[in-house]
């Protein structure tokens, strides 16, 4: 391999190792990061590419089952265990669940990626938001639109994994457009202009740890405090029997309260990289959600956990996966198309079409539909006058008929 | 001896017999040749009878009703329909598909046979040629295809014709109201009915406080089967107006009421469908174009019968009711997609169109229905073929 083809691919990993200590340096105000611990973070911010597959349950505690709003509740433990995958290779990013629900039903799968230009999300079940719906109307669905049409605080990607274990992948549609690469969540939470309050000696379960306490800078909070302005404070323990991986992370709110702890075990180290990372999470959440419509947001906070997440990984690719993977396509016959993806398209909803049972018939199908949107796009403009027009007669033909039956009645009157 | 035609009960299944024929023919024309766009395995014949809403009342007949607030849900669909097709299920034992076609074929045919008798008792003395024409348009205009499909029209068809005849032979309030509230047990614009129920009410009132007590006590009959849906959705779904609410999942919102009353009075949804394309779009194949045509016609039409008084008070009223009460509630929000089947159970638009047909030269008449039932067929045809025609 020559220099000049090496260099390139080592100059993300330089620059990110650097910003990464750079930010630590800048914003460690309380305390240093410690060298290990910082060598840890770059390890992290390394990972160019990873597929993890892993199994999810959640389980409610009796305390949970107590406070959370059932129809809510219904939601956080869904049909049972979720086979997820998540897997991001340069700037990409795809995330895939399944779910067997207790029923005759094939598994229900969803599925999001981003390929660097679109956002694509895709059911195997149209109908999937409810698996009473026992018709024979089922089919799959893709969903493509650009970022840019999208509310850049929005995230579809579930990466419960990568937060148990203290990664960070920024996910939400404005990291998306970025540069963008994993990093561990402290580097993320100083980089975001938080700081180091202390680091100190632990034990947990006879190991002994090193503590990293971090604060990140606080949010604006609104009316209804939520997980971004309440959560406050991190505990990190590292492990440094283990490559400084993560073996416990706490988050706490501004009171001091724990929020979620997330515990990790059975670590193993990536091929070809030195980074550990966890076969075993157990996070334990503490606070009761509001509303299943306001995500993030919260009514107290316990002091037991009010519901457990339990994650359990299959296996680790550190393979690049090839660029196609991070499209969805969808060209089964009858699957639903809503394809939002077009220059003319301002927003997340776009041009909807059912692939047809002839493949070759697909491009006439999309161009049908897509006239079809631009018409009903430009029918809105040219709407306005005549809506003005058929106003106006319709009031001048009820004065007439109000006019007319008038001078009726006064002529019986008048003959009478 | 009188020809076999001047008996309402054999004219009637005659017409019926003969007009369904051509939808059972263009069904299967169109499972066999219409090629569907979407459809990956073609299901069978009898399927192709019970497509879109179709599929729904199926699946009430089958496994009853779920409610789900945030998508479509069966509790959008009145239950009548669907109820007499599970009685027929566990009668016969026959599927809910065969089930549902038996119930709206029986209720067809018996519509049939109560208007030729309501036609017949209608003018004195009776025309035999206006009956006929009537009954034919009544079997051939286009959207009456769905009369023999898995839809609840046929079943409204034959409570409004019976809640007619009903006026007609001066039956008794309480008899009306329950027959209007069976009505409204079928589907939503039963509650039409109350209408002609209330002016026939105050005919038949000597004072004005003997009608207040009537309408006081009746209205609320002539309503019971909503109510009854209304009080199976509180007690199964804790929602009486899941019928009302769980409609926003069909079709687009209204931004706010001052945009859609608007849009309603300047006539936006009938016209706005055709901005969609350019003018060399425009298709009579094009359902979604048919529908807003086929309802403005039979608006006209009404119109025309009130200005014309070729209609009495009851079917005035009714006929409107069944018009505005679509209009008003979903034309807005659904593109006036549905209104022409909407608009095909307002039967008193067929006595009009009979009368005119009995006024045109007999070749003319017959040029009218052949092209209406060419429609009749080719519609069939394409429904079944899954194109986008509901």
């Amino acid at each position: 391999m020559s220099v000049a083809s090496f260099v390139p691919r080592l100059a993300p990993a330089v620059a990110c190792g650097i910003v990464v200590i750079a930010g630590c340096r800048l914003h460690a105000q309380g305390a240093e990061v410690p060298e290990p611990v910082r060598l840890a973070l770059v390890r992290c911010a390394d990972l160019r590419a990873l597929a993890v597959t892993w199994v999810q349950t959640v389980e409610a505690t009796p305390i949970g089952r107590a406070k959370i709003a059932a129809d809510l509740l219904d939601k956080i433990l869904g049909d049972g265990p979720v086979v997820q995958q998540m897997a991001f290779c340069n700037g990409r990013i795809y995330s895939r669940r399944e779910t067997q629900a207790e029923t005759s039903w094939p598994p229900r799968t969803y599925e999001v990626a981003f390929d660097g230009k679109l956002l694509y999300t895709a059911h195997n079940l149209f109908y999937s938001g409810n698996l009473r719906n026992r018709g024979p109307r089922d089919r799959p669905y893709l969903h493509k639109w650009s970022p840019q049409n999208d509310a850049p605080e929005a995230s579809y990607f579930p990466d419960d994994y990568f937060r148990a274990a203290g990664i960070r992948l920024p996910t939400r549609i404005k990291e998306l457009a970025s540069s963008w690469h994993p990093q561990a969540e402290l580097s993320a939470l100083l980089a975001e202009g938080g700081r180091m309050e202390a680091v100190g000696p632990a034990e947990l379960e006879g190991r002994r740890l090193m503590r990293v306490q971090a604060k990140r800078q606080c949010a604006a909070a609104g009316p209804q405090p939520s997980w971004e302005t309440k959560a406050i404070q991190y505990d990190f323990y590292f492990d440094p029997e283990g490559d400084y991986a993560i073996r416990r992370l706490e988050i706490r709110d501004r009171a001091g309260r724990l929020l979620t702890r997330s515990d990790c075990a059975e670590f193993e180290q990536l091929d070809g990289q030195r980074l550990q990372t966890p076969r075993l999470c157990r996070v334990e959440e503490y606070a009761v959600p509001r509303a299943a419509e306001e995500q993030g947001s919260f009514l107290e906070v316990c002091p037991s956990p009010v519901y457990i997440k339990k994650i359990q990984v299959h296996t680790f690719d550190v393979k690049p996966w090839p660029d196609d993977r991070f499209q969805l396509k969808c060209l089964a016959p009858g699957a639903y198309v809503n394809d939002a993806s077009f220059p003319e398209i301002k927003g997340k909803d776009g041009v909807f079409y059912q692939v047809p049972a002839d493949p070759q018939r697909l491009d006439e199908v999309i161009a049908l539909r897509r006239a079809l949107y631009q018409g009903w796009r430009s029918a809105e403009k040219r709407s306005r006058p005549l809506r003005v027009l058929f106003l106006v007669l319709n009031g001048a033909s009820l004065a007439g008929l109000g006019v007319y039956f008038l001078v009726r009645q006064r002529k019986k009157v008048r003959s009478t | 001896m009188k020809a076999w035609w001047s008996q309402p009960l054999l004219l009637g299944l005659f017409v019926y017999a003969w007009t369904s024929s051509i939808v059972v023919l263009g069904i299967s024309f169109g499972h066999q040749f219409v090629a569907p766009l979407q459809e990956t395995s073609g299901p069978s014949l009898p399927e192709k009878f019970s497509a879109y809403d179709g599929g729904w009342y199926k699946e009430i007949a089958a496994t009853g009703y779920h409610y789900d607030p945030n998508q479509q849900s069966p509790t959008a669909f009145f239950p009548l329909f669907p109820l007499l097709g599970r009685g027929v299920m566990y009668i016969t034992g026959l599927g809910p598909i065969g089930a549902l076609l038996s119930v709206a074929h029986i209720c067809l045919a018996a519509a049939f046979v109560v208007a030729a008798v309501y036609l017949r008792d209608r003018r004195l003395p009776s025309d035999q040629s206006t009956i006929s024409l009537t009954l034919l348009a009544l079997g051939l205009m286009p959207a009456t295809f769905f009369f023999r499909m898995t839809y609840s029209e046929s079943t409204f068809l034959l409570l409004t014709l019976v809640f007619l005849r009903g006026v007609q032979r001066e039956w008794s309030l309480p008899v009306l109201a329950l027959i209007a509230g069976l009505a409204s047990a079928c589907r939503p614009v039963g509650v039409g009915l109350l209408a002609p129920l209330l002016i026939y009410a105050w005919r038949c009132s000597p004072r004005c406080r003997t009608f207040l007590a009537r309408t006081a006590l009746y209205a609320p009959l002539a309503c019971w089967g909503l109510f009854a849906y209304a009080a199976f959705l509180y007690f199964q779904f804790d929602e009486p107006l899941a019928f009302a609410k769980i409609q926003v999942h069909w079709g687009r919102v209204a931004p706010s009421w001052t945009v859609k009353m608007l849009a309603l009075l300047s006539y936006q949804p009938i016209w706005e469908v055709f901005l969609w394309q350019p003018v060399a779009g425009w298709s009579v194949f094009a359902w979604e174009q048919v529908n807003a045509v086929y309802f403005a016609v039979s608006a006209i039409l009404i119109l025309f019968g009130i200005w014309q008084r070729r209609l009495n008070v009851y079917e005035t009223s009714l006929a409107v009711m069944l018009l505005l009460i679509p209009y008003l509630t979903r034309a807005y929000e659904m593109n006036m997609a549905s209104s022409a089947r909407f608009a095909a159970v307002a039967f008193p638009v067929y006595l009009i169109v009979g009368e005119g047909l009995a006024r045109l030269p007999p070749a003319v008449s017959a040029a009218v229905l052949g092209i209406s039932a060419f429609f009749l067929g080719a519609f069939s045809a394409l429904f079944a073929g899954g194109h986008p025609v509901f």
